[in-house]
């Protein structure tokens, strides 16, 4: 089972990342989701056929990737793998919209085409900030944070539970697939008829298991509040970086930088 | 009666499957003692341990720790009393970190920030856990899970403290230093195992659990040395206890 023990390496990484002690990480939780919240609606409310306007966005995770000590390749890793998801949602785009935005020389580039390529930057841009959000704060402490910020415990503590016992299942997961493989002669893949009663098998593996860590919850006088952390304020430097990237964001949903500097430098060779 | 002494009178319990796990099983369990409970698979020693600390409630007959009876509405003073320590710790290890998996107990207590800070500290090196403080529960070994599964009920500081299956998955290092952290501990300890030479090593008393009722209460040695009790019970005799191999079998007896 290597996907699954790979995939389970990759969510150790996230929090080795986010233990790491700096700038970014320093910041308060709930300033970063509040900023990565309000780069994804800007990224999100352009329309179909933005492309340039959306490039100087990618400052926002070069910036606190950097910063950060997130390694590009590792965020270049995880857009691999969304990306083919983005290209299907914009595969049929130039098929359906022919209508000829721009021509280069003799080439004539559709709109279907340009609408697909803002798709793929636009998922670049969310799924990098995302990703980074994660790997600089840290999957529990984004948990507490939305608890913070009012999200119903109930949410936030399926989400942290989520997080703390995807190992658990994977390791389950493993377990039962390596007994299917150890006993299945031919060799071939799980059938679908074989599939569905494993997956059942794992379902009642895992509400046992929810019941055992309710009861030593109990066991442990819980009470119904979990994990809860007081609202506390936020400081100078926080707020610095919510208004400093907002006002960022801003600037660049209005005003298409990419144009601008264009014509700077035309002007200048000019 | 002391607070951590424990009286078990004619406690039934069925599942809802209709299984009868215990049937009017009674017993008295003094302050300090280290009781262990044995007997074959489904004899209802999982099932009696959940009841110490009201995971589950008596159908009929009741218990009591100290003077209080186990209750709906006594649950929270029990539990502060009766330290649980569950057969898998991955069930008992559900934070983040060792640190808040340990704090748990206290910060559900209502303790003040600095007395959870105290009681996590003094746990955690009890049990020689305090250089795992930051690790993730994953990160650690089976050993070190079980120790640190063991910190957080010892946080809590309970009377008594019952451990279901201790020594299940430890390899011999592992099993060893469980030994000596439970020697050191001065609770009413009971434990219900299979481990039979960890029973011999920790516990005077041995209560033999068979089909729901008690087969047998008594000393350990002398339980041990009732061979048709073991046998009937669906036990062997610790591997410590049997004479040598070649000398029984050339008939000479140990």
């Amino acid at each position: 089972m290597q996907n699954i023990e790979g995939t389970l390496l990759n969510f150790r990484r996230i929090d080795l990342l986010a233990s790491e002690n700096s700038f970014i990480h320093r910041i308060d939780a709930r300033v970063k989701i509040l900023v990565t919240l309000f780069f994804i609606f800007s990224v999100i409310s352009f329309n179909n056929h933005e492309i340039s306007a959306l490039l100087p966005f990618f400052i926002f995770p070069a910036a606190v990737s950097t910063l950060g000590k997130i390694p590009f390749s590792y965020i270049l890793k995880k857009l691999i793998l969304i990306l083919p998801f983005a290209v299907m949602i914009g595969i049929f785009n130039p098929l359906f919209d022919r209508h000829v935005l721009v021509s280069i020389g003799s080439i004539e580039i559709t709109g279907g085409w340009i609408s697909l390529l803002s798709i793929i930057i636009r998922t670049m841009l969310t799924v990098s900030a995302g990703v980074i959000l994660v790997c600089v704060t840290g999957f529990n402490t984004i948990c507490q944070a939305l608890n913070q910020m009012g999200i119903p415990q109930p949410f936030t503590t399926q989400l942290f539970f989520l997080y703390r016992y995807i190992f658990v299942l994977a390791e389950e997961v493993c377990s039962i697939s390596n007994a299917y493989r150890l006993r299945s002669v031919t060799g071939r893949r799980m059938g679908i008829s074989t599939f569905t009663p494993l997956l059942g098998n794992l379902l009642l593996r895992t509400w046992e298991r929810a019941e055992r860590i309710h009861l030593s919850m109990l066991s442990r006088g819980y009470n119904g509040v979990f994990n809860k952390i007081p609202v506390t304020p936020l400081n100078r430097t926080d707020l610095k970086f919510l208004f400093g990237w907002s006002f960022i964001f801003i600037v660049l949903r209005f005003n298409n930088l990419s144009v601008f500097l264009g014509r700077l430098i035309t002007g200048i060779v000019e | 009666m002391t607070n951590s002494s424990i009286s078990i009178n004619q406690l039934c319990f069925s599942y809802p499957d209709g299984t009868t796990a215990l049937h009017e099983v009674s017993a008295n369990i003094c302050a300090g003692e280290a009781v262990a409970i044995i007997g074959a698979n489904g004899a209802g020693k999982s099932t009696l341990l959940l009841h110490l600390n009201g995971c589950l409630l008596p159908a009929n007959g009741d218990i009591k720790i100290g003077a209080i009876e186990i209750t709906k509405k006594s649950l929270s003073d029990i539990r502060s009393m009766v330290g649980m320590v569950f057969q898998n710790p991955d069930d008992q290890l559900f934070m983040p970190t060792v640190y808040e998996d340990v704090a748990f107990g206290p910060l559900n207590q209502g303790l003040t920030p600095e007395e959870i800070k105290k009681r996590t500290e003094k746990a955690l090196l009890d049990v020689d856990a305090l250089q795992l403080q930051d690790k993730p529960p994953y990160q650690l070994s089976g050993g070190e899970k079980r120790r640190v599964a063991i910190a957080t009920v010892l946080s809590m500081s309970p009377e008594i403290l019952v451990l279901d299956e201790p020594t299940t998955g430890l390899d011999a290092l592992g099993r060893r230093q469980l030994i000596s952290l439970l020697k050191g501990l001065n609770h009413t300890l009971i434990l219900a195992t299979h481990d039979l030479e960890l029973v011999l090593e920790l516990c005077n008393r041995v209560i033999v659990l068979h089909q729901g009722r008690i087969a047998a209460d008594g000393p350990a040695a002398e339980i041990f040395q009732n061979l048709d009790l073991l046998k009937q019970t669906h036990l062997e005799q610790p591997l410590s206890l049997r004479g040598c191999p070649k000398c029984v079998g050339n008939g000479v007896q140990s």
